[in-house]
């Protein structure tokens, strides 16, 4: 079985990162931290959960969901991160998109394919 | 005819007339000549054929004013003018040698064809209210077609006249005249591509650029032979006529497509105008499955542009018999020969051309019954309903399901691409069951001036997640909540099926270049995105080259900004003079950095 990378995003239409059209792979485990880190979500190696406030609708849905009983209005960030065990349930019960998944298991064939879409684009602005 | 045509020579005789008198009391001699150069131009065109660049031009004009005499100033298009001017460009330059003489005269030929679209930018529609509404900031909208292929050979057509009218295009940065540009796969040339996409850039928001391998694929199905189809130019805003001899009227009908799927869900009573316009297709919590939904939705929308093809159909036989048009016949290919007005369908080609509004919205609201009503079932269709009734005030967690878990248009899902294709298949057909009062067919758009606006105005919100009276999409451009990749956008509208779109399409962009980006580079990236789009199907796309804050700016300080052209969906206004609903629509359109 090939090894699986944890990926964060794909920013696709990437211009400031080289010539042309690039798409930029953003992927969790990082050994450094640094002060001025731009995407501090990528520097754990694990799965992750995070909280948007800005997209909140305050929907019961996660809070009824969670399993271990974590998310609360009153904690810090929602996420009672002593309780939480990372298993997502909430994310799938989330409709505002407030709660998400940092980090999906993904192989580097399926990340090459997901990256050809991109392929004419890369070859028309000599980017990559 | 024979009267329109001497009252056109009786106009230029006159001008040549006051010419000769102004010339004669003129005291300075350069002045002097130029007022009897002009007085002996008038005097030869257009009665007899032009010999010079000078010539051409006056006689359009001449023509053009005679013509706006008689027609409605809207939508009025000049056709391929580069194609039209060569042959007089090329006699004019032929007997230069020198390469300064040269360059002189393409600095003349430049300010010739500089004054000719002042010119043109001179008269604009004496507009009502509720016109202005419509058609906010719409000024005559005279579309000029540039590039493309030559008819007999299919080889390039881009000439010198192509590159000395994107000049003026781009020293004016005028609203109108309102220039389309033709790109052929593997036929034009990269600096040409390259050259379009930088007067954008320094313009704003000008040429609109189409890609002939999409219009070809649009128009052969109509039954034009292959050298037609091979000249076709814009009417109007970007619609596609067979030049000069093709009575396109591509403005007949613009329906709002989104009427249709209010009337689908309230049983064919429309709640706005609150009465049963439509046919009864049942309540929604009756509907068995989403093929069902799409049916009655057909069957509304179906029944909205019937009712529009019988009030177009009468209308047209009014203007046939009360407004005919003599002198367009004259000067339009078919009616000599076939000795019929163009209104009677006397024209070579005869269509009706249909805009329909709200592709985008309607595609997206269809994708969202699909999944939250019929696969996932988080929402009956009675509470989903309920939710649009009260503008989603009482349901949240829907509009946000709606506007979060559904694949949108425009997000690169491959099904959200087949229902846009399935509607514009569905609106396709159903206007090629009708036929026009001159016999001929109706053809199907997707561009919406700014209808999408006003129409917005009149429309409840949607399963979409779009809230009530907001404007729809401009065009059929995606959502901007569609994807934040630009590239998803351009993929998707590239696979839109363009044999449903023989009236073209409007995909509009708007694109902020970095603040330290080198005009090449933002040059370069514009390239690289119309070239992929048109490799990968697209038929056209316009961009605005503007940030939202310089429009904010815009709105605060008019004063500071009177030249600032936007495009909206298909023609060009000056962005200081639209109304505040338009202004804000641009605002709010999605913005992609470069």
């Amino acid at each position: 079985m090939s090894e699986l990378a944890l990926l964060v995003d794909v920013k696709a239409n990437a211009l400031d990162d080289g010539p042309g059209i690039r798409s930029v792979v953003f992927l969790k485990g990082c050994p450094l931290s640094c002060t001025w880190c731009h995407n501090p979500e990528c520097i754990s190696a694990v799965p992750q959960l995070s909280y948007d406030a800005t997209l909140c609708i305050d929907n019961a849905a996660c809070r009824l969901r969670c399993p271990e009983d974590a998310l609360r209005p009153d904690a810090e960030g929602r996420v009672d991160r002593a309780r939480c065990t990372a298993c997502f349930e909430c994310v799938d019960h989330c409709p505002s998109g407030a709660l998400a998944r940092v980090g999906h298991p993904i192989s580097a064939a399926d990340l090459v394919a997901e990256l050809a879409r991109d392929q004419a684009f890369f070859e028309n602005s000599g980017g990559g | 005819m024979l009267e329109c045509l001497a009252g056109v020579d009786a106009y230029a005789d006159r001008l040549a007339e006051h010419a000769a008198e102004q010339a004669r009391s003129e005291q300075d001699p350069a002045r002097m000549a130029e007022l009897s150069e002009l007085a002996g131009i008038c005097r030869r065109v257009p009665r007899h054929p032009a010999r010079t660049l000078h010539e051409a031009l006056s006689s359009l004009w001449i023509l053009w004013v005679a013509l706006h005499n008689e027609n409605t100033d809207t939508g009025l298009s000049i056709g391929r003018l580069d194609q039209l001017l060569q042959p007089y460009f090329e006699a004019d330059i032929a007997p230069l040698e020198s390469r300064a003489s040269r360059e002189t005269y393409i600095a003349h030929a430049i300010e010739l064809c500089g004054a000719f679209f002042l010119r043109c930018a001179d008269h604009f529609p004496l507009s009502p209210d509720i016109g202005n509404y419509l058609f906010g900031g719409a000024s005559s909208t005279q579309a000029v077609t540039l590039g493309g292929v030559v008819p007999e050979t299919g080889s390039d057509a881009v000439n010198d006249m192509t590159y000395v009218l994107l000049k003026v295009t781009e020293m004016l940065s005028i609203r109108d005249v309102n220039v389309n540009a033709r790109f052929k796969l593997g036929t034009s040339s990269d600096a040409y591509l390259r050259r379009l996409c930088e007067v954008n850039v320094v313009t704003a928001g000008t040429p609109s650029m189409h890609c002939d391998d999409a219009v070809f694929a649009a128009l052969t199905p109509l039954g034009y032979g292959v050298e037609d189809v091979r000249d076709w130019a814009a009417t109007g805003c970007v619609e596609p006529s067979i030049a000069g001899r093709h009575m396109g009227h591509t403005g007949s009908i613009l329906m709002n497509l989104v009427c249709g799927l209010e009337m689908a869900l309230h049983d064919g009573w429309h709640p706005l105008i609150r009465a049963q316009v439509g046919p009864h297709t049942g309540a929604v919590e009756d509907v068995e499955d989403f093929d069902a939904f799409f049916a009655a939705y057909a069957r509304q929308q179906g029944h909205l542009i019937a009712m529009a093809v019988k009030a177009n159909n009468q209308l047209a036989t009014a203007h046939a018999e009360h407004r005919p048009r003599p002198l367009l016949s004259a000067l339009m290919g078919g009616p000599l020969h076939t000795g019929r007005d163009v209104t009677r369908g006397g024209a070579t080609f005869n269509s009706s051309g249909t805009s329909n509004i709200g592709l985008a919205d309607v595609t997206d609201s269809l994708l969202v019954v699909e999944k939250l009503v019929f696969e996932t079932g988080q929402a009956s269709f009675a509470e989903l309903k309920a939710a649009l009734d009260n503008d989603f005030a009482n349901a949240p967690t829907l509009a946000a399901l709606a506007r979060n878990k559904v694949p949108l248009f425009g997000s690169g899902d491959a099904h959200a691409v087949e229902m846009a294709n399935r509607v514009a298949r569905m609106v396709h057909d159903t206007y090629a069951r009708h036929t026009n009062h001159r016999g001929g067919p109706y053809t199907c758009g997707f561009w919406s001036m700014s209808q999408h606006v006003a129409y917005g105005n009149l429309s409840g919100a949607l399963p979409s997640g779009r809230r009530a009276w907001e404007a729809f999409t401009p065009g059929l451009t995606p959502q901007p909540i569609a994807s934040p990749s630009f590239l998803d956008n351009i993929r998707d509208v590239a696979r839109l099926d363009p044999r449903c779109m023989a009236n073209n399409m409007a995909f509009n962009v708007k694109l902020v270049p970095g603040a330290n980006d080198s005009r090449e580079k933002t040059v370069s990236t514009l390239r690289a995105y119309v070239k992929t789009y048109f490799e990968q199907g697209g038929m056209q796309i316009q961009f605005n080259v503007v940030t939202a804050e310089t429009l904010r700016d815009a709105m605060a300080n008019p004063d500071s900004y009177r030249g600032l052209l936007v495009r909206i969906s298909g023609y060009n206004a000056n962005f200081v003079t639209l109304n505040e609903a338009i202004q804000l629509e641009l605002v709010e359109r999605a913005e992609f950095g470069l």
